[in-house]
């Protein structure tokens, strides 16, 4: 598809997600303008709605692709080049348009299909974050295959269970936070900020994390 | 075990002052110090699962002070949480005392800046503080202060220190300034809310943080402001939120603010390079939870405390105090007194008799349990205030799960050591119901409380070692298969273990002192007086005979099913008012020679399954209903008896 059109889908999806216009001008690198809308009015992706441009069903699921492949190149600079997050938004934002599916996949099994990105905007679900088993392996290690002593980063956590997902956070176990392995058996005991947890396996499973 | 709410005359207060924070900081400590009374204090989250109320020292009645169970967020999960938040909306405090770990402040800002969004005025206590520096850790709570517009007071509680200046700040409380946003799409439908309330509601901020996670009170609150329309629009609006965010809405909010109090934090706390260790307590650390050492310290820990309570509480101090100070002293004492007296024989033998007030009652209460339950509460608040019971939990983890628990089920049943009465109101800590009835029920089933574990133990001690294990044994057995199968019965979701575990620590020579007391005190209010209730039922029964049918009544299950004497159907019905009360029947029977070794050990194991007592019988109901009460009392009562049967074929095929 072509990028402007790519571009106008994108706009759209974050003016729906609660963006301002003040927020958007900068990132419409490609000066999309009404035209592109019409554009995507034309092609089936669009329609106008109380004045206002709207994805349709068919835009949202593009959308949803490429906010997804946006997303999780974002992470990509983030982490594993590591450059400073001014110039990775820049870089994920050209890589988005050129990653195909399989490689948007790969990354997601990388990070162990994190649910929101570096700055904590969602990640839409891909095909790949239902299933559990790869032969790939992440970059990112569940806090389960740390060594005692080592530390690292929290990145994502894996977890469906609201009620564990709620403890976590009130602990204030929550991606961004460094934590330490003081012990593997026979439970994890993980230390963060001088706190001491005691986390079954079942969780530090689902837990992914950068060594630090 | 505890006092609870006293009867206060609300008329004369003028000022409410509550106490929250994360669990395990201090609050209990500090509540004591501010009002003078004593509530339980241990080692471990979750110790404090009800709130207490007292005045503050020094206030004549006027302010009132309210310790609540320890909370992480005020988007609570269990119920002991739930009780906190609870009374935060229903009492309305004047001041929000937040007592703080200073080892870990960002803990406590989660907390605060909740507070904030209900403009409760507060003051923060950074307690522990000779933990915090030990670690290294520096705080500037002068500019913390100035930044927060609130009274931020160093203390270390159980020293007493800065708790003065406590006092003295509760005054000064405000509202903290603290000025930040969550994410776009929540200030949003805040916004969108706001609107549809229209007049603002007080405490509306708060509220509505906590009608966005679902909590109940706050549902009912603006439920019951807004026109039926608009709410169901809200909850509309909520619904909606909840689509759109990529994490649950309370997992969105809490790590909202999260992120935000690093911020901060970053310019008062320092960090010191240099960390004081101590070599002894992180020795014990790993050595307590090690997957095999682990166990060899849980054996050590038994064998002292079988040591301490066993042989010293219930051998020596029993044989004391039964024998010598009761049996050459009192009783013939007050056998002659009332002898002199010109009384009727039957008022004579109500107070002296088979079944006296004095002989029976009073013996069993004061001679017989009393030493055991006294060198019991010691061990047990030394354990308690060390730090090794979540340590225990952690190592029993694994194996608490084959039972369909997690290792924080270990606290409530360790707890029923104590009472199982208490023990199960704590299951509020509780992750699931399942865990919470399978809990109850085992606690109800057959962990033997201290008084009952009182009489066990001196019956026993006279006896044999290996008559005890057995018993004990046969109690542990049951409590794993019944657990076991009731995990497969009951439905319910999964439990998963996640648990803070607090350091360890020195246990302090006062806490415990105070604690035993506490708890010896609850004993002799508690428990003495059923004890004397039941033995005047015996003596009523007794005289109009309906004893001696009973016990025809009750003889074939007693004699044909058990291999009991019938004399021992006293015991069972004893059983009925306290399963300790029914253990101490069968010492009767015991000392009257009517009881060989195999038959102690089955009315032992009978009567340690047998029906819970009758306090603890109210607290099903209260925490579980009447339903699950009854459900659980039909099950044990055959059951404890099947078990019976089954030792005591057991034994006849094996004597020891
Ligand atoms: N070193 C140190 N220990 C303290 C201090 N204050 C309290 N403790 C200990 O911390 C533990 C917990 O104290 P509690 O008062 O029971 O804590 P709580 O906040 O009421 O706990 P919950 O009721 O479980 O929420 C006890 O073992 C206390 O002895 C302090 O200032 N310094
Ligand atoms: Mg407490
Ligand atoms: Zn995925």
């Amino acid at each position: 598809m072509d990028i402007r059109l790519e571009e106008a889908i994108k706009l759209l999806w974050l003016r729906e997600e609660g963006w301002d216009e003040r927020e958007l001008a900068p990132i419409n690198k490609y000066s999309i303008n009404e035209r592109d809308y019409r554009e995507l009015v034309k092609k089936g992706y669009a329609e106008e709605k109380d004045g206002r441009w709207v994805l349709t069903d068919q835009g949202r699921h593009i959308g949803s692709e490429i906010i997804r492949r946006l997303r999780l190149a974002e992470w990509l600079f983030s982490e594993i080049i590591e450059t400073d997050s001014r110039f990775s938004n820049e870089a994920a934002c050209r890589l988005e348009h050129i990653l195909t599916e399989e490689a948007t996949e790969r990354i997601c099994i990388l990070f162990g299909h994190p649910r929101v990105c570096p700055h904590g905007k969602p990640i839409p679900r891909g095909k790949c974050c239902g299933k559990q088993k790869t032969d790939l392996k992440p970059f990112l290690l569940p806090l389960y295959h740390l060594r005692e002593n080592e530390s690292a980063k929290i990145i994502s956590i894996n977890i469906d269970d609201r009620r564990i997902k709620h403890k976590m956070a009130s602990f204030g176990l929550i991606p961004g936070v460094c934590v330490k392995i003081k012990k593997r058996r026979p439970v994890f005991l993980i230390e963060m900020d001088g706190s001491v947890f005691s986390v079954e396996e079942k969780i530090a499973e689902k837990i992914f994390v950068k060594r630090t | 075990m505890h006092n609870h709410g006293l009867p206060l005359k609300t008329e004369k207060i003028k000022k409410k002052i509550v106490l929250v924070g994360n669990p395990n900081v201090g609050k209990s400590v500090i509540f004591n110090h501010l009002t003078g009374k004593y509530v339980t204090v241990s080692n471990y989250p979750g110790t404090t699962v009800e709130i207490y109320r007292g005045f503050l020292k020094g206030s004549g009645e006027n302010v009132l002070v309210i310790d609540s169970p320890g909370v992480q967020s005020l988007l609570a999960r269990t119920e002991d949480e739930k009780v906190t938040v609870s009374i935060l909306l229903e009492e309305d405090p004047d001041v929000v005392v937040l007592i703080a770990d200073a080892k870990n402040l960002k803990r406590a800002f989660l907390l605060l800046f909740e507070l904030k969004l209900f403009n409760f005025p507060t003051v923060l206590v950074l307690n522990m503080w000779d933990e915090a520096k030990m670690r290294g850790i520096e705080i500037d709570e002068k500019k913390l202060s100035s930044l927060l517009g609130i009274p931020v007071i160093k203390t270390v509680a159980i020293h007493g220190r800065g708790i003065r200046e406590l006092f003295m700040s509760v005054e000064k409380a405000s509202v903290p300034e603290i000025d930040f946003s969550f994410d776009k799409k929540i200030e949003k439908v805040i916004k969108d809310i706001k609107k549809i309330i229209k007049e603002p509601i007080e405490r509306e901020r708060g509220i509505l943080h906590l009608f966005l996670s679902g909590e109940k009170i706050s549902e009912e609150r603006l439920k019951n402001k807004l026109k039926e329309k608009d709410f169901k629009r809200i909850l509309k609006i909520r619904e909606d939120l909840e689509k759109i965010l990529p994490e649950p809405i309370e997992f969105v909010l809490i790590s909202d603010i999260n992120k935000n109090v690093q911020k901060i934090l970053d310019g008062v706390i320092v960090k010191r390079e240099k960390i004081y260790k101590n070599k002894i307590t992180e020795f014990l650390d790993k050595f307590m939870i090690h997957p095999f050492w682990g166990y060899i310290f849980l054996g050590f820990v038994l064998f002292l405390l079988y040591e301490f309570v066993g042989v010293l509480g219930a051998g020596v101090f029993v044989d004391f105090l039964e024998n010598k100070v009761f049996g050459k002293f009192i009783n013939p004492f007050i056998i002659k007194i009332f002898n002199l007296l010109p009384l009727p024989s039957v008022i004579k033998e109500f107070f002296v008799g088979e079944f006296g007030v004095f002989t029976m009652a009073l013996t069993y209460g004061l001679a017989i349990i009393f030493p055991v339950i006294i060198t019991f509460f010691i061990a047990f608040g030394i354990l308690e205030d060390s730090g090794y019971f979540p340590r225990l939990a952690t190592l029993l983890n694994n194996f608490f799960k084959k039972i369909g628990l997690s290792g924080r089920a270990v606290l409530p049943m360790l707890l029923g050591l104590g009472c199982d009465t208490m023990a199960t109101v704590t299951t509020r800590t509780l992750e699931t119901k399942k865990e919470k009835i399978i809990v109850t029920f085992l606690l109800a089933l057959g962990i033997p409380c201290s008084a009952q574990m009182g009489v066990i133990m001196a019956l026993m001690s006279g006896v044999s070692f290996s008559a005890f294990l057995i018993w004990a044994f046969a109690i542990s057995f049951n409590i794993l298969l019944v657990g076991f199968l009731a995990s497969k019965i009951i439905k319910g979701k999964e439990s998963f273990f996640l648990m803070e575990i607090p350091p360890l620590r020195v246990p302090s020579f006062q806490n415990i002192l105070f604690k035993t007391m506490a708890r010896l005190e609850w004993y002799l209010k508690e428990v003495i007086p059923i004890f004397i209730l039941g033995t005047a039922i015996l003596f009523i029964m007794d005289k109009t005979h309906i004893l001696a049918r009973l016990e025809d009544l009750f003889k074939p299950v007693v004699k044909n099913i058990l291999g009991l004497p019938k004399e021992a159907a006293i015991g069972f019905i004893m059983g009925f008012l306290r399963r300790d009360y029914g253990a101490a029947g069968f010492y009767r029977l015991k000392e009257m020679g009517l009881l060989n070794v195999s038959q102690l050990i089955v009315s032992m194991v009978t009567i340690t399954l047998f029906i819970p007592c009758i306090a603890n019988f109210l607290i099903i109901i209260k925490e579980r209903g009447l339903k699950t009460a009854v459900y659980i009392s039909l099950f044990i009562i055959p059951y404890a008896v099947f078990i019976g049967f089954i030792i005591r074929i057991i034994l006849e095929k094996w004597p020891v």
